[in-house]
């Protein structure tokens, strides 16, 4: 019989090698404790429960198969949040190219362009899921993220809600660490003007 | 000591982010004897509280499971080699140690083995020689036994064309041989039903 771990109080980094020699529960491990961060991020990224549930579990299935090339000089968990961000961009990009974008157009360099170019949609038929789905993203802070441009939401989700460094960021997004910083005020400096609207 | 003007909109995200440096003082100095820029920075750190709090969600109950169905759990060899290990080795103290010294006796007895007869290659070979002798001598009685003497010079003074030539004569005689003996067991066969 295998040697008996205490999974839930080892490092990620120990929870990964068990899981490079093949064991199932340190996999499952891992997902247990990545989750909910990585469902929130991704769902508060594309705002729908359904699709961030797939594209959290496509995160998941990407990560874990390619296990083998993670490198133990980085966080597991920046590599994880870097794979939720890029699988959710990618998946903002092809609707946005899909579709006609509410948040204003895709070409806009600006947020007063984006504000300028983006169109109001009133939606009078609320499904049940549609219902519980404001509910959860339907508190006034929650309106306010979703308003930003969504590399403004990952930076300022990743630093405040998840608590990372801005360093930690700008190696999670493959952004300049300027960049970060940049995003970052905008992002805080918007909230800010949304929730006085409010108000 | 205080600066005498008010904070520029990164100076506010030093202090939201609670930075600490040089610079850092003379900020919190202005902002506690400026009531606007005090105003903007409580304005600040509220927006980002308000994020702050934000619960993470949970997804579905079967979101593990889900998970766990395309993930490809691959146990690679030296894993498995490892573990076959810690199960022969038993987990109480004395006999694991026990375990531990038979196993470094016998690697080191090996090793010791290995080296002498490494300093002994000539007896080997002599003795190598000799087995080489006999099998040769015993492959020729038997030669002899059932193709006759004179078939056994021939092979030896022909050399290893001729050897050649009587093994493929051999193995295509064989495999007629057998085909013959299994078309003639069919046909028996076929006649009998």
């Amino acid at each position: 019989m295998a040697p008996p771990f205490d999974l839930p109080n080892l490092p990620d980094a120990d929870v990964v090698a068990l899981a490079k020699e093949g064991r199932e529960a340190a996999f499952r491990e891992l997902v247990r404790r990545y989750e909910r961060p990585v469902f929130s991020l991704v769902f508060r990224l594309v705002r729908d429960r359904d699709t961030a549930e797939d594209l959290a579990q496509e995160t998941f299935v990407k990560v874990l198969n390619n296990i083998e090339r993670y490198r133990p000089e980085f966080k597991f968990s920046s590599w994880l949040f870097k794979i939720a961000n890029n699988v959710a961009i990618d998946h903002l990009r092809k609707r946005s190219v899909d579709t006609v974008s509410l948040d204003g157009s895709r070409w806009a360099t600006s947020t007063d362009e984006m504000q300028a170019t983006s169109v109001r949609a009133v939606d009078t038929s609320q499904s049940a899921l549609e219902e519980l789905e404001s509910r959860e993203l339907g508190g006034a802070i929650e309106r306010a993220i979703g308003s930003l441009r969504p590399e403004y939401r990952a930076c300022i989700l990743l630093r405040h809600v998840e608590d990372r460094s801005y360093e930690e960021i700008a190696a999670t997004l493959d952004l300049p660490l300027g960049t970060v910083k940049t995003y970052i005020h905008r992002a805080r400096h918007e909230l800010r003007k949304a929730l006085e609207d409010v108000r | 000591m205080s600066i005498d003007r008010h904070l520029l909109p990164h100076e506010f995200d030093l202090l939201v982010d609670e930075e600490v440096g040089f610079g850092i003082p003379p900020l919190w100095a202005h902002v506690r004897d400026c009531s606007q820029c005090a105003a903007e920075l409580s304005a600040a750190r509220a927006a980002v509280e308000q994020i702050e709090h934000l619960p993470h969600m949970l997804p579905s109950p079967l979101f593990t499971e889900r998970v766990m169905s395309q993930v490809h759990v691959f146990r690679p060899w030296y894993a498995t080699a490892l573990e076959v290990g810690r199960r022969m080795v038993p987990q109480g103290g004395p006999l694991r140690a026990a375990v531990v010294t038979a196993a470094a006796l016998a690697a080191v007895s090996l090793t010791g083995t290995a080296l002498w007869a490494a300093t002994r290659i000539d007896s080997f070979l002599l003795l190598l020689g000799i087995l080489t002798q006999q099998l040769r001598m015993a492959t020729l009685e038997v030669a002899g036994a059932l193709f006759g003497s004179s078939a056994v010079a021939a092979l030896q003074t022909g050399g290893a064309t001729t050897v050649g030539i009587a093994a493929l004569v051999l193995l295509v005689s064989a495999v007629l041989g057998w085909t013959w003996i299994a078309r003639a067991a069919r046909v028996v066969r076929t006649r009998a039903r």
